[in-house]
């Protein structure tokens, strides 16, 4: 064989063995998704044949009838996961952005150091501060409410938004604020006007990016909230508890509550990669 | 000339020079968030650690308790329960650690690869990583299912095993179940944040690798390594730091049994502050378990510190 | 119009690094000042200062006389042209140069009227509803310009603007900004790297080197007269020959002996007896019949001159011949330094010396 030859072969091999690499890798990835789905759109009774009955007849959409029906929480869940997501998303950008920008671009004295500081927080489990937050909220009557989870869904996400906005503004040319300045802009008009305007896809991910941890976050929200709040991860959980022989609707109930936020994070994947691990590998 | 008076009016008399205004505006743009994180987030922080050196349960509330000093953190090492779980929680992360970071290596450098590149797999690693835990628990859950779950009917059916294995029964079963449904989970963004890396490494050192003979293999030791080094540690870190945080696939799965095979520190936390009441002493573990998550991250800097890449930083 | 003053100015940074380091400065109302040196000299730091975007560290800024040290860029009413136009991207071409005025709040007719003018003075009427990067690098360097010219200010500063255009855009714009400023008088103060450019469109050139001024004087003063070695070399293209030799007498003739070889000085130009350097620029270097002889490197002909290397037993001679010339290389010619083009530069100090 010639040595052309022999480095083609070579590489077709090589080539094979990625693409079986590849199919592994999603086969892998999806095949749980993939049985969730299957297992939520098929009664019950045909999931615990052994082996299952996968007939296409009987597929149906009954289990998620009977999980949005009104015996349960869940749509109420929902709701309020996304009424809560909404507004931790919102408070945490117009906040965020704010000290993100003081942080990258106007010299607050300790700047730096306080922003360490409270990544370092970011490393207490929850466990850690719900307790004292607990008799604070419940003190001010805030348990069970929208303000209360918000407040405490802003601990953890708050300082995320600050950390990945920081790195955005750090990026804008210096130049362009002088010119602003140059032209009569306060610092405040600056930010307002110019920097925040051709922000918009890095705020957009990360108030997507917010949304969806505020979405699927459970610790706070079983403890800090009762019947009004209750939010769509704590409905989940209890139809793996409660209603757990009912297989077909507990995964229903799931797949139901993750289609918002995989949905979310599939159509605005561009501002969340660039977003995020890009942000995170300039570190 | 009536720009001469519009800029003086624009102006505004002030004796406060552009450096220093920008300095006030600054102070002004970080206060609210501040001013919140402080309450939410600092104060609570320190009120447990004053918590945790006090003798307070249900009854006397959290506020109420008597100061008892190192008693609680006196009685962490002999508390079997404190063992099992420290147990639990260093192998636990170790493992998913080790797994997360290699798997995601490989699965970054398979989408960073000619036939890799497509925004398909992108979006497929997007799906777990957006899921709630506790969706993530639920379906977890369902697969290993004794009588139903899909893993069993699998494994019989390739005639692995013969009989049902009760996988959430066991100690040692259950654990590393736990550890496949939190890895299946966990890779995705490990994956995204290092092909990230990847793609940041500059070409033109695998042209200069090639033209000095290096083979694939040790183009990866000697040019890809050392640049991903950085990202590396940031990886590393971050999985430690929710490995050890992992709470709500312990709640849906195993509520820490069986016989405490699944209890982590921070379960162990939990538990022993809402279902034994004991608050000053779960304040006391919770405040370990964070010693021990940020005497990790300084381990990880010192030991990746040394030797940063010679070229472009990472 | 204003008067610009800076009277003992330094910038120095936390470490002790100081970028600018005690500088004095007049320049009277309607000048156009052009700071000229190398990178990290020092004078993109003057005009930060300035403008007021930086802080000055010691010594005072002065505009008619007032002092200004504490007042904000719109304050002192300057404006601005940047190296990378800094145009605001999310802004049409009509919005970025109407910006100022809508921070003042000026009503929406007048915006509109002051923009259309100042655009057709800068030929850009057809690209007012343009984005910035929609434009050319000459065409955005224009609208920069007109933001800068809507203003009406009282300064003009402009931060080597014209360093990210080719060749040909670049004297375009010299000539450009040349006229602006002979249309509009307004005190101006330039800063580049580039020695022809500051020699091309200023009033006078202040020479910076390491944070201080070197020399200040009309372009014709720095070249044929500059204070040291420093600025002789920086000014002019190409560079000129500094010869390090020394000087001997012999039957009544003054020479400059370098190496092998000496130059005939005449009396009339030889300096006061310290140990000296000879400087020439290439275009009073004369090939003539009879000299120093010298072998011919290389010759590059640029269209209207020809610039050639030679070389000595003393070291290299640059001389510009005009016209195209053909000169083999290795070939001998006669190397003549013309009387009126010799400097005499003190060897220790570099600083230029008077003939006696």
């Amino acid at each position: 064989m010639s040595a052309m030859s022999r480095r083609r072969g070579r590489r077709l091999v090589a080539d094979a063995s990625i693409r079986i690499l590849l199919v592994v890798f999603t086969c892998w990835t999806l095949g749980p998704i993939a049985w969730g789905v299957v297992s939520s759109l098929l009664p019950t009774e045909a999931l615990i044949q052994t082996p299952p009955d996968l007939s296409p007849a009987k597929f149906t959409l009954a289990n998620f009838e009977e999980v949005l029906g009104s015996g349960h929480n869940l749509v109420q869940g929902l709701l309020n996961s996304a009424i809560v997501a909404t507004l931790t998303a919102g408070i945490a950008l117009v906040l965020g952005s704010m000290a993100a920008y003081a942080l990258a671009r106007l010299r607050v004295p300790g700047g730096n150091r306080l922003l360490l500081i409270v990544l370092a927080t970011q490393m207490f489990p929850g466990i850690v501060i719900v307790i004292p937050l607990f008799v604070v909220l419940s003190r001010a009557g805030l348990i069970d409410t929208y303000a209360g989870l918000v407040l405490v869904y802003l601990s953890f996400i708050l300082p995320i938004v600050i950390w990945v906005l920081k790195g955005f503004f750090e990026a804008i040319p210096p130049q362009l604020e002088r010119a602003a300045a140059v032209d009569g802009a306060s610092p405040l008009q600056t930010f307002r006007l110019i920097v925040l305007p051709i922000s918009l896809p890095p705020l957009f991910a990360t108030a997507v990016f917010a949304f969806i941890e505020a979405w699927n976050e459970f610790f706070f929200a079983i403890i800090l909230t009762r019947l009004d709040v209750k939010t769509g991860p704590i409905a989940i959980a209890e139809f793996s508890g409660q209603y757990q022989t009912l297989y077909g609707q507990m995964v229903a109930a799931a797949v139901l509550a993750s289609i918002p936020v995989v949905l979310l994070a599939v159509v605005f994947r561009q501002y969340i990669l660039k977003g995020f691990v890009e942000g995170a590998v300039k570190g | 000339m009536a720009d001469r008076s519009a800029t003086a009016a624009a102006g505004r008399r002030s004796s406060v020079g552009y450096a220093e205004r920008r300095r006030r505006a600054g102070l002004l743009l970080v206060a609210p968030a501040l001013v919140v994180l402080i309450a939410v987030l600092a104060l609570p922080i320190v009120a447990s650690i004053v918590l945790a050196f006090q003798e307070a349960d249900s009854a006397t509330g959290a506020f109420g308790g008597s100061w008892v000093g190192l008693d609680n953190f006196a009685a962490v090492p002999s508390d079997p329960a404190f063992g099992i779980a420290l147990r639990n929680s260093v192998y636990f992360t170790l493992v998913e650690v080790t797994v997360v970071v290699v798997a995601g290596l490989g699965i970054a450098l398979l989408l960073n690869h000619r036939l890799g590149r497509s925004g398909f797999f992108i979006v497929i690693l997007l799906i777990p990583w957006a899921l709630a835990p506790v969706a993530n628990a639920t379906l977890w859950k369902w697969i290993y299912n004794a009588n139903y779950g899909i893993l069993n009917v699998v494994l019989r059916q390739l005639g692995v095993i013969d009989d049902n294995v009760v996988w959430l029964g066991d100690p040692w079963l259950a654990l590393h179940a736990m550890l496949l449904a939190d890895i299946w989970k966990s890779v995705p963004f490990i994956a995204l944040l290092l092909l990230a890396g990847l793609q940041n490494v500059p070409q033109i050192l695998y042209r200069a690798a090639r033209l000095d003979g290096a083979s694939a293999l040790q183009a990866f030791r000697h040019v890809t390594l050392p640049q991903l080094r950085t990202t590396l540690l940031i990886a590393v870190v971050l999985q430690s730091i929710w490995a050890l945080k992992v709470f709500d696939l312990i709640y849906v799965l195993t509520k820490g049994g069986p016989a405490d095979g699944t209890v982590t520190l921070n379960f162990l936390a939990y538990r022993v502050t809402f279902n034994f009441g004991d608050m000053g002493y779960g304040a006391a573990i919770a405040d370990v378990l964070f010693l021990l998550m940020f005497g990790l991250a300084l381990l990880y800097v010192r030991v990746f510190r040394p030797g940063r890449a010679a070229v472009a930083p990472g | 119009m204003a008067e610009v003053e800076l009277v003992g100015v330094t910038k120095r940074y936390p470490g002790g690094v100081e970028a600018v380091s005690s500088v004095d400065l007049r320049v009277p109302d309607g000048e156009f000042v052009t700071l000229l040196g190398p990178s990290g000299c020092g004078k993109s730091t003057t005009l930060s200062l300035i403008a007021g975007l930086d802080e000055v560290t010691d010594g005072e800024i002065r505009m008619d006389g007032r002092a200004v040290n504490d007042l904000t860029p719109v304050e002192r009413d300057v404006a601005m042209v940047f190296q990378s136009y800094a145009l605001y991207p999310h802004m049409t071409v009509a919005e970025n140069i109407g910006f100022t005025m809508r921070l003042r709040k000026r009503p929406k007719a007048e915006i509109r009227e002051r923009v259309r003018a100042v655009a057709e003075s800068l030929e850009l009427t057809p690209l007012l509803d343009r984005l910035p990067r929609e434009l050319s690098g000459g065409q955005q360097q224009r609208v920069a310009l007109g933001r800068a010219v809507i203003r009406q200010p009282r300064l003009f500063l402009f931060d080597e603007p014209f360093s990210n255009l080719d060749a040909a855009l670049r004297i375009r714009m010299r000539s450009e900004v040349k006229q602006l400023h002979q249309r509009l008088g307004i005190t101006s103060i330039f800063v580049t790297h580039d020695q022809e450019e500051a020699m091309s469109v200023s009033d006078r050139i202040a020479i910076m080197r390491a944070g201080r001024i070197e020399q200040v004087g009309t372009p014709e003063e720095v070249y044929a007269r500059p204070a040291s070695t420093y600025v002789a070399r920086f000014i002019g293209s190409p560079q000129m020959d500094i010869l390090p030799g020394e000087i001997e007498r012999d039957a009544g003739q003054a020479y400059f002996r370098v190496g092998g070889e000496r130059f005939a000085i005449p009396d009339a130009v030889m300096p006061d007896g310290r140990a000296v350097d000879l400087g020439i620029r290439p275009e009073h270097v004369l090939v003539e019949a009879s000299g120093v002889p010298a072998t011919v490197v290389v010759a590059q002909p640029i269209g209207p001159s020809t610039y050639v290397t030679l070389r000595w037993d003393g070291g290299d001679l640059t001389t510009r011949l005009p016209g195209m010339v053909r000169l083999e290389p290795e070939t001998v010619q006669h190397v003549r330094l013309q009387p009126d083009g010799i400097l005499w530069f003190d060897r220790e100090t570099g600083r230029r010396v008077e003939a006696a």
